[in-house]
């Protein structure tokens, strides 16, 4: 179609396009205007292609329905002079903006597009050229394997179907990344509006860790990515890419962000631009400038979607909760005024977590005085708190519960649901229903009907290990009776369990000697990896099936064993000895486990004990190299704070070789966890000759590309946390846990 | 044989037999259609050889041949395109703007 144009047209064309993927979308939409209205005749073909470009342009920016109305008012009129195979791609385009505003019959009409296409003799894409193309890649061949989707790509825009273009735009990206070329995978993966291939591009330049190359290619995206299609499928690349961003781009990117920040609310059927972008500064907040992080909670707490609920404001929240560290505590007085109604006023069940979040984190570091003023506005005096997720806060903003009366009865109250995650009725038996369960598998066995209730009291759990301490001996004592029966339960799902073990962890510094031999009697088994799921229900292996297109995920029994060792070892910690070589035992087997998960918790639990066999020791150092990196992020963890003291030369040695290793990993994580390592391990090294290496190895890690991973080595050793900043966690509430 | 871009096609044997013929085109025989036509079609191949750089010089040396503002024409459309799907939109609208009396 292109081919046939007039020249001045077919390069109007692709002018207009350029300008209104820099950014100069009116002034494209105004030419093309001029062009098609003008007092100069064009051919029909000409006018079609220029309509068409319009109507695109205007789709890109998410104006789908002025883009549809175009096709009506200037397209239909001349359609009839135009040949069939031009009709089909003015209908195939017309039917992608249908699609988008779920228009009634879009997809009916998708399908009988499709068919008159194949009637026709038309091909959207040359197949048997893709093929040979994917096969020579496959092949290494990318030199025939290039210029057969460049032609691909060529054919496509000359055809002028949206479909053909974005489709081939996808495998351009795709060979693009095969050659290491993240920035033109970019721009082809943006006209190919594909996600997949954003995030593939975002993973790559993590991976390479060149930060010439992480330039280029966010150069090449903020040049071209300004239409609101584009723009959203950009954010992905940001997401997966944040922390590789260049710092002198940083404030680029910013500014690319917030701009769309302010759009209007984003609905299910627009490009949801502002909600892309306030998703995407969430992943950026830690790497903003104090007056960036004060320009974003300005234009949060202004925008129409924080005052009503919307699908952005969790984003938005969130994004103001992390701005709350780098801004001042005198200045939080406002923010504490705005953010007030989310929990109150304005509140909704979808962000009220993130609000509370986001209340507790401004009651931390703000004032005296404003947390007095947001306790009082959460916890109306004389009023009993009710609400499980602001109960989980009392600590955070200095309140206590009524009573050590009321908190036991609670307690008991909580005894007595968790004994009805499982229910063994008769087959004409109802279940009692359970508060705060997401739902409930039911079965029958032998005769009986089994009910199971998912993920019931998690909430309550959470707020009665954080008032451990108020409630009475013998309603804690019924608490651990039930918390112990379900976890022995062969019926209860793995995801209670799980659940329940981690409360379990939480209070036992409370447990009598007989509390913490029950304990140990009935999580061994679970620690040793004698896991067994329930008859009801999908197992975690056949929910991993990929042959199975019904998937439910109902915990993973993998993730025991580490949970179960580490409750234990956190009983052995708040009581030394209780267990003693028995602990270790189970913990050298777990630290040697082929479970990953195991392995993981093992290592976790040994950074709580207060005494590490040799073995243990030995294995802890052999974990700094495990082949996953999450585990060997952990054992960096846990040996920077508590081996050291312990280690011998040699074990130095070792230890510093596993940071070289860490080092050249592709793991952003364990890279971060190593220089967060060597940043506590300077100021305990046992003398000058091992703290110059850990010197050395810190200065080694500060030039890495990733920002986290720089900060993480510029903390100084015993202040440092996840972030680099020594500043305390914000408060995080148990909202559910993923089933 | 053929020198179109099609799959079944090979633009790099086309590629060299151009180079081969170049010899006569431009030293044994003086004829400026020829020229040009031998321009156009080297062209076209270093397009679907997805030379990038090699095809805009050539596109270039190709409009100055060109005889006509017809095909002056349609080459620079066809360089625009070009730019534009290499991602290389300054250019891209430099080179449409060109002749295409577009202003930003």
């Amino acid at each position: 179609m292109i081919e046939q144009l007039q020249c001045p047209s077919r390069k109007l064309l692709i002018a207009c396009r350029a300008k209104a993927m820099q950014g100069h979308v009116e002034t494209a939409l105004a030419e093309l205007g001029r062009k098609l209205f003008g007092e100069e005749r064009i051919p029909v073909i000409d006018q079609i292609a220029l309509g068409m470009a319009r109507a695109e342009l205007l789709y890109l920016d998410g104006r789908a329905e002025e883009s549809f109305a175009l096709f009506e008012k200037s397209i239909d009129p001349v359609l009839g002079a135009a040949s069939g195979e031009i009709a089909l791609t003015v209908a195939d385009n017309r039917n992608v903006i249908a699609m988008s505003l779920v228009a009634p019959k879009s997809a009916s009409d998708f399908y009988d597009i499709y068919d008159h296409l194949r009637l026709a003799g038309i091909q959207r894409r040359d197949l048997q050229a893709i093929i040979e193309a994917d096969e020579a890649a496959r092949k290494g061949r990318h030199y025939e394997s290039l210029p057969a989707v460049w032609r691909e790509l060529i054919r496509a825009y000359h055809s002028g179907n949206w479909r053909a273009l974005h489709w081939a735009s996808e495998r351009m990206s795709l060979q693009c990344l095969h050659l290491g070329l993240p920035d033109e995978a970019v721009y082809h993966g943006i006209v190919a509006q594909n996600r997949d291939m954003l995030e593939a591009a975002g993973d790559f330049i993590v991976a390479r860790r060149d930060p010439t190359l992480a330039s280029k290619t966010i150069d090449k995206l903020l040049a071209v990515a300004h239409l609101q299609c584009h723009f959203c499928v950009a954010c992905y690349l940001i997401r997966k890419a944040y922390d590789v961003i260049p710092d002198s781009q940083v404030s680029a990117v910013f500014e690319w962000l917030i701009t769309r920040c302010k759009l209007p609310i984003s609905t299910l059927r627009n490009p949801q631009t502002s909600m892309r972008a306030w998703e995407t500064l969430l992943a950026l907040v830690r790497r903003l400038k104090p007056d960036e992080a004060r320009r974003a909670v300005s234009v949060a707490v202004s925008h129409e979607g924080w005052k009503k609920p919307s699908l952005q404001r969790a984003n938005m929240i969130d994004c103001v909760n992390g701005c709350v560290a780098l801004i001042n505590a005198d200045e939080l007085d406002d923010v504490a005024e705005a953010s007030l109604p989310l929990a109150t006023d304005a509140k909704a069940d979808h962000d009220y977590g993130h609000a509370l979040n986001l209340l507790g984190h401004i009651a931390q570091r703000g004032t005296p005085d404003i947390k007095a003023r947001l306790a009082n506005a959460l916890y109306p005096p004389g009023k009993p708190t009710r609400d499980l997720l602001l109960a989980q806060l009392f600590s955070v903003f200095g309140k206590k519960p009524a009573s050590k009366d009321e908190i036991s009865r609670a307690a008991e109250k909580v005894a007595h649901d968790i004994r009805l995650q499982v229910q063994r009725l008769k087959p004409e038996e109802e279940p009692q229903t359970v508060s705060d369960s997401y739902g409930n598998m039911a079965s029958t066995k032998d005769g009986q009907k089994i009910v199971v209730q998912m993920l019931s009291g998690t909430r309550q759990l959470q707020v009665a290990a954080n008032e451990r301490d108020l409630i009475k001996a013998r309603s804690f004592s019924c608490l651990i009776d039930a918390v112990l029966e379900m976890v022995e339960e062969p019926e209860n799902a793995i995801a209670n369990k799980s659940t329940l073990i981690d409360f379990l962890a939480k209070v036992s510094d409370r447990f009598t000697k007989t509390q913490a031999s029950r304990v140990f009697r009935v999580l061994r088994p679970l620690a040793e990896g004698h896991v067994a799921e329930p008859s009801a229900g999908m197992t975690a292996a056949q929910a991993r099936d990929p042959l199975n297109p019904f998937k439910m995920n109902m915990g993973d029994p993998d993730q025991i064993p580490g949970l179960a060792i580490y409750a234990l070892a956190l009983t052995e910690k708040a009581r030394p000895g209780v267990y003693g070589r028995e602990m270790d035992k189970l913990l050298v087997a777990g630290l040697s486990s082929a479970n990953g998960p195991t392995r993981l918790g093992a290592i976790i639990a040994a950074g709580h004990l207060p005494k590490l066999s040799a073995q243990a020791s030995a294995a802890m150092l052999m974990a700094t190299r495990d082949h996953d990196p999450k585990v060997a992020a952990s054992a960096f963890r846990v040996i920077a704070t508590t081996w050291a003291a312990r280690a011998e030369q040699t074990d130095w040695q070792l230890l510093a070789h596993s940071l070289r290793m860490a080092m050249q990993s592709a793991s952003v994580e364990l890279r971060r966890a190593a220089a967060l390592a060597v940043g506590d391990l300077v100021s305990s090294a046992p003398h000058e000759e091992v703290r110059q290496e850990m010197g050395s190895l810190a200065g080694l890690f500060a030039q890495d590309a990733c920002h986290s991973v720089r900060m993480a080595a510029a903390a100084t050793g015993g202040q440092s946390t996840e972030s680099g900043s020594g500043e305390r966690n914000p408060p995080t509430l148990v909202l559910a846990r993923g089933v | 044989m053929s020198l179109g871009g099609n799959s079944n096609r090979r633009p790099s044997q086309a590629l060299q037999l151009l180079t081969q013929l170049a010899q006569i085109v431009n030293e044994d025989v003086h004829d400026a259609d020829l020229e040009f036509e031998y321009s156009r079609v080297l062209v076209t191949c270093l397009i679907d050889s997805c030379v990038y750089d090699e095809a805009q010089t050539m596109v270039k040396k190709a409009i100055v041949l060109a005889p006509r503002d017809e095909d002056r024409a349609t080459l620079e459309a066809q360089l625009a395109e070009l730019h534009f799907l290499q991602g290389e939109l300054d250019s891209a609208i430099h080179t449409a703007s060109e002749r295409g009396k577009i202003d930003d």
